[in-house]
């Protein structure tokens, strides 16, 4: 019976992944494609480890999986804030259809009070 | 949070990682922590007391709300035939002090509904933050001011 639970909480994890990976392709810019490479994958991911902890019933394999998922829902978000920001100061900009941008002047302001501070590596 | 609360975390999580739990793994597990923390110590501050489980609980369950409507919202903008947004970076003032908040606000941005950190200002006062739907700036704030930021600054701050 837990098997096909299992199976189930597989295939909706499966399926956030598969939404993950149609965002990366059908968004229009690196900021709207870290919405979604950010959130369906961290549900993808803990959809795919529920199942395994569903399937196996082992508490070894449990804190493992509950482990990988704290720590994915800890270094997901890390990551997209720093590619985007990345982003930002380095690359493409932002997509034609944007309506707002508060952070483009906040960037000007900084990089003119200071010089040293324009670039990401002075930052670290 | 306090050193012997980290402390123990640690230890807790190194007995979940070798996945069996003897009194004796415990131990090592201790020593373990209390030795990262020796060489981190000045990244830590004393502070408060940690009696805040109803807060913290609090905190968990209405992330886990966002969390999933965050979901639902994606997926509704993924598969729809045609990709209706109106994406845009906004300011938002945070009432988080301590850094630790700052940061917890900061990742729960990102992993809810249509709002991504890109980046936090200087002094650590203004969280720069994109958004798939920006026709109405102030609701977006009011959400993740009522929805995240409330909620964070109960449980650590």
């Amino acid at each position: 019976m837990s098997e096909y639970l299992a199976a189930a909480v597989l295939l909706i994890g499966a399926f956030f992944m598969l939404v993950a990976g149609l965002g990366l392709i059908r968004l229009p810019d690196v900021y709207s494609r870290m919405h979604a490479a950010t959130k369906a994958t961290t549900f993808g991911m803990g959809g795919i480890l529920s199942a395994v902890i569903l399937f196996f019933q082992a508490a070894h394999v449990a804190t493992h999986a509950i482990l990988a998922i704290f720590f994915l829902f800890l270094t997901a978000p890390v990551a997209a804030h720093l590619i985007s920001r990345a982003a930002y100061r380095k690359g493409p900009g932002l997509a034609p259809v944007t309506r707002l941008d508060e952070y483009g002047p906040y960037l000007a302001r900084e990089r003119s009070t200071s010089q040293t501070k324009n670039d990401i590596n002075s930052h670290n | 949070m306090p050193l012997a609360t980290i402390v123990f975390s640690l230890a807790a999580i190194w007995i979940l990682m070798k996945g069996t739990g003897s009194a004796g793994d415990f131990f090592v597990g201790l020593l373990l922590a209390a030795l990262i923390i020796r060489f981190l110590r000045k990244c830590y501050h004393q502070e408060k007391s940690f009696l805040r489980v109803g807060r913290i609980g609090r905190f968990v369950v209405s992330f886990t709300r966002e969390l999933i409507v965050a979901n639902i919202q994606v997926l509704r903008v993924v598969l729809s035939p045609r990709i209706r947004i109106r994406p845009g970076i906004l300011a938002y003032r945070t009432r988080c002090r301590t850094p630790f908040g700052v940061t917890l606000l900061a990742n729960s941005i990102t992993l809810t509904p249509g709002t991504l950190s890109v980046d936090i200002s200087e002094d650590s006062k203004t969280i720069f933050v994109h958004a798939l739907d920006i026709t109405h700036p102030d609701e977006v704030r009011e959400g993740i001011r009522l929805g995240l930021e409330e909620p964070v600054i109960g449980a650590v701050e």
